[in-house]
């Protein structure tokens, strides 16, 4: 089967990796662009949010390469995420694509269904190759996720040369098919980055800002107008309040370390928001206030255009920012946001908190 | 005299509020309804939300705004979770009592009630036992008034779905009121000259006047026979649901889906008008397949998108051109539509 998947920051490489294991060719889309999102809005509802639109232009641009098979991931509600699946297959249909596509659904009690509809993916495989593809898989997205850690924490010391040694690091980790190298080319990666720090004699204090909000447009560098690299260019270090091996471990795996950690944010968010309101909302208002316990100087918190859990949370999220003394800045991006205006506004932002700091300071 | 407790006339007011409202009563506590939605109303409430919500969402805050000033001793917004197993109302009803603690300071305390019917059906009776032992100690009074309520409910929702108004029905009662006269639509050779339109949306789209620039009136002015998609029983839902392959998963979007399906199936309407409030985010993907779906029967379908900047003159427009084309249409040829893409006149394509 030729498989094509959608785009969500460094995820088409544990995706590359676990379906080449299982046998199949495996044609990622071409990076997000602004033809992509071109194409995802022209076909895409109008005002559904911005991750529909990006999936729509990964699939139609994962088709035109030659694939055959799309991959996307279900939900349960109630953000709109779970139905997106049906939308864009909907939307393919009407294009004239002859194409298939194979929903992962979560079971939801019925692990019959969720088997048969994951077994044209399994190829025929052994239970243990599979083990072994979805391991390998798995092990990537922690590598990757603990590089990208690295890099957040040098990243302001030279802005420019540690996103290359990044870059290399995920480029070694895109080429090995093995866990072993896989460990050494991780550690490899993360031995230069530290490095950077290691020069450093420990007197320049980075500003500290925090990113939370919807997970797409965080992990995803191109919609969220590479946030993260324009603020290590002003010299903050940037750190992110959730990784993709975080979602996993806390909605997949029910990790327990992270479990404890879910209770925790709960009970931070209490005050503010004392339930699930489906995506990310909860997370955002909790993580937030957890992070504004500690020695950070600001929270920004990125959300799609009409993201209906993240409307919620922006809407309370002033309420934490005036307890805790805390400046916030929103960011609901979409197809239009263009990127002099964003980083007029961040640029603002992190003066803000440079002032800010002086004076209390 | 007893407790005034507010409730404001917005969202779930159109479905719920006869259940609340018998239940409370019965309880000896004195109900306040906010004003019918005026411009004020829209306006503080827009002044309070968050530039990218919803209208109704909009208007449930002006309508807070204007219970505050009433000087009631309580709000009553229950957190709608779920009113159906495995089924979810939208995200922002989930926060809705939180959004207005920190949008709008200075209100009354809010009655904090839970409605989550997601796993089992006894968590309501629980729920609302808890919000009754508020007003009394008497726990038999609290289930009278609870089988009451429960009744009016079910009275209430049958009502609907012979097509009468929830606000005519909530204050006065059957005799008054006006039906949009559902029960003509099933026999169908009556009444050949009649257009006849379904108007698919949310209760609180459906039936704001205001919101809705009151399109019930000018529909029925133009002499064209509604049904809305509250006329239909759970049974015709579930028919429509048939034709999807995942089960949706919120409440609202399964009745509008559901409805337009079973219209589409049944070919009873000349045509669809679903009537979406700007940034609704089940209804941005369900109205897109409803969509998709009249698209390729060759049924037309027009999408009206409301929010604060509609214009009354605009929509007129709209309508009025909406209905002349299926009159149109309607003379030319029975078996016809002309739909979007095709001109009106020539059945095959020119190209």
């Amino acid at each position: 089967m030729k498989v094509t998947f959608p785009h969500m920051g460094n995820l088409w490489i544990a995706l590359k990796a676990l379906f080449e294991k299982l046998g199949h060719e495996v044609i990622p889309p071409p990076p997000v662009t602004r033809n992509t999102i071109e194409l995802g809005v022209r076909y895409a509802p109008e005002f559904a949010c911005l991750p529909l639109k990006v999936n729509v232009g990964n699939f139609i641009e994962g088709l035109e390469k030659g694939a055959e098979t799309v991959v996307m991931l279900g939900g349960s509600g109630p953000c709109r995420f779970g139905y997106y699946a049906q939308v864009e297959r909907e939307i393919l249909k009407d294009l004239g694509y002859s194409f298939n596509i194979i929903v992962v659904d979560p079971p939801m009690g019925d692990w019959q269904r969720f088997l048969q509809d994951l077994q044209p993916l399994g190829n025929g495989c052994g239970w243990r190759e599979v083990w072994d593809a979805l391991t390998l898989a798995w092990e990537k997205i922690k590598a990757l996720d603990q590089i990208h850690r690295t890099l957040l924490k040098v990243q302001f010391y030279n802005p420019r040369v540690t996103w290359k040694c990044y870059d290399h690091a995920v480029k070694a980790i895109n080429g090995v098919d093995d866990k072993k190298l896989l460990q050494r080319a991780t550690s490899e990666g993360i031995r230069k980055l530290a490095l950077f720090s290691e020069n450093q004699n420990g007197t320049f204090a980075p500003l500290k800002i925090v990113i939370v909000g919807e997970v797409f447009m965080m992990w995803e560098p191109y919609v969220n107008l590479d946030l993260e690299k324009a603020l290590g260019g002003m010299g903050v270090e940037v750190i992110r309040s959730a990784y993709l091996s975080d979602w996993i471990c806390d909605n997949v795996l029910f990790n327990p370390r992270h479990m404890l950690r879910r209770i925790k944010f709960k009970k931070a968010a209490k005050p503010y928001l004392n339930c699930f309101i489906g995506g990310h909302g909860w997370e955002s208002v909790g993580e937030s206030v957890l992070y504004a316990r500690k020695k950070i100087d600001g929270i920004i918190h990125v959300l799609p255009f009409t993201c209906m859990p993240e409307i919620v949370a922006q809407s309370i999220l002033p309420a934490v920012s005036r307890d805790y003394h805390l400046p916030v800045l929103t960011l609901s991006l979409d197809e239009h946001s263009a990127q002099a205006g964003f980083l007029t506004r961040i640029e603002a932002f992190v003066d803000l908190i440079r002032e800010r700091k002086q004076i209390t300071a | 005299m007893g407790l005034k407790i507010g409730i404001p006339r917005a969202l779930l007011y159109y479905d719920y509020f006869l259940l609340w409202n018998t239940f409370l009563e019965s309880l000896g506590v004195e109900i306040v309804l906010s004003q019918k939605t005026n411009k004020d109303i829209v306006n503080n409430g827009i002044k309070s939300a968050v530039e990218e919500t919803c209208l109704p969402v909009k208007v449930f805050l002006g309508h807070v705004h204007n219970l505050a000033q009433k000087k009631v001793d309580y709000l009553f917004i229950p957190r709608y979770i779920s009113v159906e197993p495995r089924r979810f109302l939208c995200p922002k009803f989930m926060g809705l009592p939180y959004m207005i603690k920190h949008l709008i300071p200075g209100i009354p305390p809010v009655l904090n009630v839970d409605i989550d019917m997601r796993k089992q059906k006894g968590e309501l009776p629980v729920e609302m036992y808890r919000l009754g032992r508020l007003f009394t100690f008497n726990p038999w009074k609290i289930r009278m008034a609870y089988r009451l309520a429960r009744e009016n409910q079910k009275s209430f929702k049958k009502m609907m779905l012979q097509g009468f108004l929830p606000e005519e029905v909530f204050f006065n009662g059957t005799e008054k009121s006006k039906a949009l006269k559902r029960t003509v639509l099933k026999e169908n050779d009556q009444d050949r000259n009649v257009l006849r339109i379904g108007l698919i949306g949310h209760s609180y789209n459906l039936y704001d006047k205001y919101i809705n620039m009151n399109i019930l009136e000018k529909l029925q002015e133009m002499g064209v026979q509604i049904i809305t998609s509250k006329m239909f029983s759970e049974a015709e839902v579930n028919s429509g649901l048939k034709k999807l392959q995942k089960d949706i998963f919120w409440t609202f979007g399964k009745e509008t889906i559901g409805s337009a399906f079973y219209l589409l199936e049944e070919r009873i309407t000349h045509g669809i008008i679903l009537l979406v409030s700007f940034a609704c985010g089940p209804d941005s993907i369900i109205m897109d397949l409803i969509d998709r779906a009249y698209k390729r029967a060759g049924i037309p379908c027009l999408t009206l998108v409301l929010d604060e900047h509609s214009a009354e003159g605009g929509v007129i427009t709209r309508l009025e051109a909406f209905i002349e084309m299926l009159k149109w249409r309607k003379q030319k040829n029975e078996g016809y539509f002309s739909t979007h893409g095709k001109p009106v006149d020539c059945p095959e394509s020119p190209f």
